[in-house]
């Protein structure tokens, strides 16, 4: 009977002219997709290669004057060399890579910056990462391949499977079936896994033709994309399958279905989302400003003091020139430093909430194949929200890590030297960190396919009362 | 005869059990979408009339300070929250909601709130919109796909025609029939969610209102054509779900991602390289040996015909702050005018892309009704520019009379704070969105027409 009925499924598919014409359709919308992530990639990259290089510049210019020095001859820019000049004007740079894989799924990249000037004047806690872009192309999102697999393939499973009992039933050939000795719920999961297969094959080709026209290099994340895509496929056949069984008419199978798809990918992530924001509200953004702004101006006030306490933390940056020997930067250090403990429970509370929503999302989020789908893939391409918080929380520990290198010049007031300049804290970004593997959710939509596999074969339902109907 | 057939679709529509369902969901969704977002448009709203308040306060609270201190420490621009957000926030999220006013410095509008939530977020949000511009539509597709291939499948069509009812006569009615119960529905959401917004500006809402409704009439048209040449209701509910999510979901992508394309943003990096550079050509208000100080120098003892800048009968220290801050603000208006230029290229593109689907001139018109578009926001962040100018203008004008040259430890009156005014935005008027929306009014006019005539064509194949 399983051959039988792979070689008559694959007769029907192969004359069937909506699937035929439907895989011409998906691929070409996987090749634009893949083409509109590979400019995002592309564009990403040529910005990432201008701030290397003009850091690089900047960096240069510098080392002339300090090699000029050191070779004893006089510099008119040899201010350059001062501390605060050095880390302020000159300062680093941070930035994020791009991962071959953002290509395929663009993510939160078009939101956020990968690129960011760390100068030791910077506030941290106003420290802005969000890119200049066009909020309208923020509000619509972007056409990626991630886009046309989460949303659109279900529903091609659909169109293809939504019907496979009941048109047998409506066009009468079910009574046939029945007379053969056939367990029929075998026979319908043997047309099932046929049909998911055959797509599988088709997917994997789309896919193949996709990764080849915009230059993806085989890899592991690129393997667990793959496992991903066909674990989320999975799912979705399971659910025709169930409804199958349940066997309606076509006709409502199509709307059940399609009404599912609706709940699943639209609905479910909108509303875990708007519950995430309702449960663990973000503090107020705009009453932090004023915080700032308060703690500086009281902090001002009292710049004497400040600086004192600030050097009784600090003792090995006191110098024995007696009362006065401090000027202005020194204030500005000491008190940047006091700002940012005194504010520091204020700026934890925006990433406690954050990480409370993260979790409420990560755990309701199994409600919805889409949001596994999605947070999988962004995983595996890098441009997941974590990578993107852990980027910027990497970048602000640089940043105190820049300040803190330059502060003993400061307080000694000793200008940099050329060896001095070739001992600078370096940035990399760790990626390692965030969880990156699409594993847990291959699992999840697996177990899930076969929890809604096992209740469709397990569903008692006379088919003789079926068929009546 | 047209009421008729209306009256009985509305009957049949109102006792099929897929109805009732649907229904139940949508007026749920509903209800917690006007409930969520009046909860978080009211906290939003103190909290920002409480910053715009507190922000104030500490400006008049500096006392008697140097002007240039003052400069220094800045107050905040805030854009109000707009009554009709409630019902479409529209780009807020993305935009910012204030904007720091400083010496030096124009600044980008901060406090993005969606770097403040999870990854989830780029699926949307459950506000009044998202029912208006998704949900509504496919309830529309969902009553309407079988209201004339039922009446072919179940052989009811000669029937009816042996009536003496011409065809269009039953497409229209079926047509009203299966547009009442939305248009009832809309417009109870409306006043639900007016008599949740205080102030209600009534001719916004009852343009959006108006402009939600005509979005409606084109989908309910489009449903009934398909539904008119449709051999079967399975096929009718296929084609018109595609038509959905070609025309709801991959329109506004494919315009988004096909825009940025082609008129694409610098970074923010690039874009503040850019500034620094052009700033550094000129004059700097804080460094006297600077090249253009030293012009402006000159050029000022010249015209006074005095020796010294100490004789100049004002501080010069100020002035050159106050040319320096000239520079800086036309450096900064250069290049955000160029940041102007590709959003309104962008905005060009997206006009013309809306010819390609309703859902785009709708979704424009209600972000622009409601005052949170991104019109309105490039429009508050050029108001707070120009606020700030006449902000420094006021204290370096001040600081330049009163003190002589080198007197940085000047401390002028209190009184001059309350000179500086506070800032308050006022969006585009009435008349002004809707000479800016006319494009977008236009082909949604051209597509109620358009779908009108292909329903009017396919009756005439019935």
């Amino acid at each position: 009977m399983l051959t039988q009925n792979i070689l008559h499924e694959i007769k029907l598919l192969s004359r069937n002219y909506w699937f035929v014409s439907l895989t011409v359709v998906i691929t070409g919308l996987s090749i634009y997709a893949g083409h509109n992530g590979l400019k995002q990639f592309e564009k990403r990259q040529a910005n990432l290669t201008e701030a290397i290089q003009n850091q690089l510049e900047k960096v240069e210019r510098v080392d002339v004057i300090a090699t000029a020095l050191a070779n004893g001859e006089e510099h008119p820019r040899a201010f350059r060399l001062s501390p605060m000049n050095y880390s302020i004007a000159t300062g680093s740079l941070t930035i994020m890579p791009a991962e071959p894989l953002s290509k395929l799924v663009i993510g939160q990249s078009d939101l956020y910056t990968h690129q960011v000037n760390i100068s030791s004047r910077e506030d941290l806690a106003t420290m802005s990462f969000n890119e200049l872009n066009n909020p309208v192309q923020l509000l619509f999102g972007n056409f990626d391949l991630n886009f046309v697999l989460s949303y659109l393939i279900p529903l091609l499973i659909i169109a293809f499977t939504y019907n496979l009992k009941s048109q047998e039933l409506e066009t009468g050939r079910f009574r046939l079936l029945a007379s053969n000795p056939i367990n029929i719920k075998l026979w319908l999961l043997q047309r099932f896994i046929v049909r998911f297969l055959a797509l599988v094959v088709v997917i994997t080709v789309v896919l193949l033709v996709t990764m080849l026209s915009i230059g993806v290099k085989p890899d592991l994340n690129l393997l667990q994309f793959f496992g991903l895509t066909y674990a989320y496929m999975a799912f979705w056949f399971a659910l025709t399958f169930l409804v199958n069984v349940f066997g309606f008419s076509s006709a409502k199978n199509a709307v059940s279905l399609l009404s599912l798809w609706i709940l699943l990918v639209l609905i479910v992530p909108t509303v875990i989302n708007q519950m995430a924001n309702t449960i663990y509200p973000m503090p107020s953004r705009v009453a932090l400003l004023n915080e700032i702004r308060s703690t500086k101006k009281q902090l001002g006030k009292e710049q004497d003091k400040v600086l004192d306490e600030y050097l009784r933390n600090h003792p090995e940056l006191i110098r024995n020139e007696g009362e006065n020997a401090y000027g202005y930067w020194q204030g500005f250090y000491a008190s940047q430093e006091i700002t940012e403990k005194t504010l520091n429970p204020l700026i934890s509370a925006f990433d406690k909430q954050l990480n409370q929503q993260q979790n409420w999302v990560n755990t309701w989020g199994l409600l919805s194949p889409a949001v596994i789908f999605q947070n999988g893939t962004t995983r595996l391409a890098g441009t997941s929200a974590a990578h993107y918080k852990e980027f910027q929380n990497q970048t602000k520990t640089f940043n105190i890590e820049w300040r803190d290198h330059f502060l003993p010049f400061v307080f000694k007031n000793k200008m940099l030297v050329k060896s001095d300049l070739e001992v600078l804290p370096d940035f990399e970004f760790d990626k390692g960190v965030v969880e990156s593997s699409a594993a847990s959710g291959v699992i999840i939509l697996f177990l899930f396919t076969l929890i809604l596999s096992m209740i469709g074969l397990l569903y008692k339902k006379s088919e003789q009362s079926v068929s009546i109907n | 005869m047209v009421f008729h057939i209306a009256k009985k679709e509305i009957r049949e529509t109102a006792r099929s059990g897929q109805f009732k369902w649907m229904l139940a969901i949508v007026v749920l969704l509903c209800t917690v979408a006007v409930f969520i977002s009046q909860r978080n448009w009211e906290a939003k709203n103190i909290e920002r009339k409480q910053a715009t308040e507190n922000a104030r306060t500490l400006w008049l609270a500096q006392g008697a300070t140097n002007p240039h201190n003052a400069a220094h420490y800045g107050t905040f621009a805030f854009k109000p929250q707009f009554p009709l957000s409630l019902i479409d926030p529209g780009v807020e999220k993305y935009t910012g909601v204030s904007i720091f006013l400083e010496a030096h410095s124009r600044n980008e509008a901060d406090m993005v709130a969606a770097a403040d939530q999870t990854g989830l977020s780029r699926f949307g949000d459950l506000t009044p919109d998202f029912i208006l511009l998704f949900v509504i539509p496919l309830l529309i597709i969902v009553m309407g796909h079988r209201s004339v291939t039922r009446e072919k499948e179940g052989g009811m069509l000669r029937i009816i025609k042996s009536q003496g009812v011409s065809n269009w006569q039953l497409v229209f009615g079926k047509w009203i029939g299966n547009f009442m119960p939305i248009a009832v529905l809309t417009a109870i959401l409306f006043i639900i969610s007016a008599l949740f917004i205080e102030n209600v500006e009534w001719p916004f809402l009852i343009t959006m209102l108006l402009v939600y409704l005509a979005y409606f009439a084109i989908m309910n048209s489009l449903t009934l054509f398909i539904s008119t040449i449709s051999r079967s209701s399975g096929l009718a509910m296929v084609s018109l779900l595609t038509i959905w999510i070609v025309g709801c979901l991959a329109v506004p992508k494919i315009a988004s991602s096909y825009t940025n394309d082609i008129y694409p943003y610098p970074t923010r990096v690039e874009f503040e390289a850019s500034v620094a550079e052009d700033k550094s050509k000129g004059l700097d208000g804080h460094d006297p040996w600077n090249e253009a100080s030293k012009k402006l120098e000159e050029e000022t003892l010249k015209e006074y015909n005095v020796e010294k800048l100490e004789d100049l009968p004002f501080n010069f220290d100020a002035l050159r702050m106050q040319k320096g801050e000239e520079h800086e603000a036309a450096v900064y208006f250069k290049h955000n005018e160029r940041l102007k230029e590709i959003y309104e290229s962008q905005t060009k593109v997206y006009r013309k892309l809306a010819v390609l689907s309703p859902f785009l001139p709708t979704r424009f018109m209600s972000m622009a009704l409601a005052n949170t578009d991104y019109a309105t926001h490039w429009n508050f962040s050029d108001k707070a520019e120009k606020h700030r100018v006449e902000m420094q203008r006021i204290l370096n004008t001040n600081f330049a009379e009163n003190s002589k040259l080198g007197e940085w430890d000047y401390q002028a009156d209190a009184s001059l704070l309350n000179e500086v005014p506070d800032f308050a935005y006022e969006a585009p008027d009435f008349k002004q969105v809707l000479v800016a929306g006319q494009s977008n009014l236009l082909i949604l006019s051209l597509w109620l027409v358009l779908s009108f005539g292909l329903l009017f064509y396919s009756s005439t194949r019935l």
